[in-house]
């Protein structure tokens, strides 16, 4: 079954990393000119163009005068350049492509609803607790559902010019180049815990990833921790909604197993009073529970080991599909590994320890308890191209007044 | 809001009534001195994990106007709040247990700790801009605001101040390339 949920998320992470490909040598504007949205629930397309990095690294600075004085009262999530949508003024963000997410959703309602009009009314004669654990524990697997979908992800929220010159412009003061691709190497190492971790420049985001850090291919953003893309719950799953979606699917796997056994004691105990042709005559929606339930159950429970596994090891499963930290995938012999990073030792490339890991326990509560990160795309803040601060001066400065 | 090459900053009567007569408030418009001054970055500190850590490492272009122990004492103070958002204690739990008995209607209506200590900071920040970095022309900007990656100091000008030392020309920032 383990290897059911592998094929699945495997699937999963093919489609991420295949377009992710596609996608790097793209690049966006990054301009505000993406004011086509404008209903509350309505979402962002963004215009790419393959454009030179030098063309851009040119034309940003010149480009930022000439912005419209924007409508005070536009806020960021209305010109987020990524393929999301946002719902709540803001408050909600999930991703554009959500297929998957309607099925998911329609299945769950379907099963419940039959567990609701057929089963339960026969258990409550039995015991009322029956009928009233499902309903709690479907209202915890609904609302964690919810919340994973609708919770921003951790999005790292794109770099603008103003940063990205004077980045450059350090960075060509400090080493005297003057070559666009010397400045920004595709990869920065940093040391962890004692063990090098590279960080990959992003090129759409325009920032090199911190560690962890993902570029989900199909939201087209950056995602902290970034765990995986799932389409059923139409959202990545990273570092603010992990654990939402985590109880999700351990609450989903007790959920089915308990609504499958009550599927199962109901038709039972009625197959002993009447013929087994009656008893599917009386209550057809049972059947169709413990179908569903069935087919859904091995590829659950296998997804809720599999994540009390990645919690326990401290693992995302981006990380553990590419298999970051096993030992056979230790790279290349030191010979052929690129020139850059030649430079230091054959030490350099993946680390064969994970440097997040902290001891089991650590881990699994570590991850489950901390305190909610804050949305970093800050979607209900106002856009502010001309910040402002103000200072205290004293009043008689002869600097201030006298040099006008 | 003047957007001349030349002005660079707004006179504002002052309006603080009291003690506070002798000050007035001066506008900056921020772009305008990013774009003439360019600004300090603090990277993060990825050594102990990925928790919000910044460098503490004093930065060159802050000689001879903050002295280097109070720089120190303000990074440390930024990371100590960030540690405290981050650790997890009997509060954390308890407001995740809380969340996850409530359907997440106490989220709703709550500040999460991490919520508040990111307050801490900001009220933090805007104490030490106005008593030490406004007065030698620096403006430590909140980390939220460039998504936790750098902490970014902006390096003021006021009428009249002539603009970087390294650069030659107002527009050295689009000289680089
Ligand atoms: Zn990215
Ligand atoms: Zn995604």
């Amino acid at each position: 079954m383990a290897l059911m949920t592998q094929r699945l998320l495997d699937e999963e992470i093919a489609i991420d990393e295949e377009t992710e490909r596609s996608r790097d040598t793209e690049r966006h504007e990054t301009h505000v000119n993406q004011c086509e949205m404008s209903s509350s629930f309505s979402a962002t397309s963004p215009s790419t163009s393959s454009a030179y990095q030098l063309e851009e690294h040119i034309s940003a600075p010149r480009a930022t005068p000439e912005l419209p004085p924007s409508d005070p009262k536009r806020r960021k999530w209305q010109s987020h350049p990524g393929r999301n949508r946002f719902g709540c003024g803001g408050r909600l963000v999930c991703s554009r492509s959500h297929g998957a997410f309607v099925v998911t959703v329609i299945l769950m309602i379907a099963t419940l609803t039959v567990y609701f009009v057929f089963d339960a009314p026969f258990l409550w004669g039995y015991s009322p607790a029956i009928p009233i654990v499902a309903a709690v524990l479907s209202l915890i697997v609904i609302t964690n559902f919810f919340a994973t979908s609708f919770t921003d992800p951790g999005i790292l929220p794109r770099v603008d010019n103003i940063e990205i010159i004077e980045m450059d412009r350090q960075q060509a003061n400090g080493n005297g180049i003057n070559d666009v691709a010397h400045l920004r190497p595709r990869f920065q190492d940093v040391v962890v815990n004692g063990e090098h971790v590279k960080m990959k420049y992003c090129t759409t985001c325009r920032l090199y990833r911190p560690p962890r850090c993902s570029h989900c291919a199909i939201c087209d953003n950056c995602v902290l921790m970034f765990d995986h893309h799932c389409p059923w719950v139409g959202n990545c799953i990273g570092l603010r909604n992990y654990t939402y979606f985590y109880r999700f699917v351990f609450c989903l796997s007790i959920l089915v197993i308990y609504l499958f056994a009550s599927a199962v004691t109901h038709i039972s105990l009625l197959a002993q009073e009447m013929p087994f042709g009656d008893v599917m005559r009386k209550t057809p929606g049972s059947a169709v529970v413990i179908v569903i339930c069935f087919f859904t159950t091995w590829s659950i429970i296998g997804l809720a080991c599999f994540h009390t596994y990645l919690l326990c090891a401290d693992l995302t499963t981006n990380e553990d599909l590419k298999g970051l930290y096993r030992r056979k995938h230790r790279p290349t012999p030191p010979s052929s590994t690129p020139s850059t990073s030649a430079a230091t030792n054959s030490s350099v490339g993946h680390s064969t320890k994970n440097p997040f890991y902290a001891g089991c326990f650590k881990s699994f509560f570590g991850r489950l308890f901390k305190s909610r990160f804050p949305s970093l795309l800050d979607a209900r803040g106002y856009l502010d191209p001309h910040p402002t601060i103000e200072i205290r001066v004293p009043k008689k400065s002869e600097k201030s007044i006298e040099n006008h | 809001m003047a957007q001349k090459p030349g002005t660079m900053a707004q006179m504002r009567n002052g309006t603080s009534g009291g003690d506070k007569r002798q000050y007035e408030t001066e506008v900056i418009i921020l772009n305008q001195c990013r774009k003439l001054n360019g600004q300090i970055f603090i990277q993060r500190d990825y050594s102990k994990g990925l928790d919000v850590q910044f460098e503490a490492e004093y930065p060159a272009r802050l000689t001879e106007k903050v002295p280097r122990d109070v720089w120190e004492n303000t990074i440390v103070r930024i990371n100590r709040i960030f540690a405290d958002a981050e650790a997890i204690t009997p509060q954390t739990i308890f407001e995740t247990v809380l969340g996850c008995f409530t359907c997440y209607a106490s989220y709703a209506i709550t500040k999460s700790t991490y919520r508040r200590k990111l307050d801490e900071l900001q009220e933090f920040l805007n104490r030490e801009n106005r008593e030490i970095y406004h007065h030698v022309g620096f403006h430590i900007r909140n980390p939220m605001e460039r998504g936790l990656r750098v902490l970014e100091i902006s390096l003021l000008s006021r009428q009249g101040e002539t603009p970087r030392d390294d650069v030659d020309s107002p527009g050295g920032a689009i000289r680089t390339i």
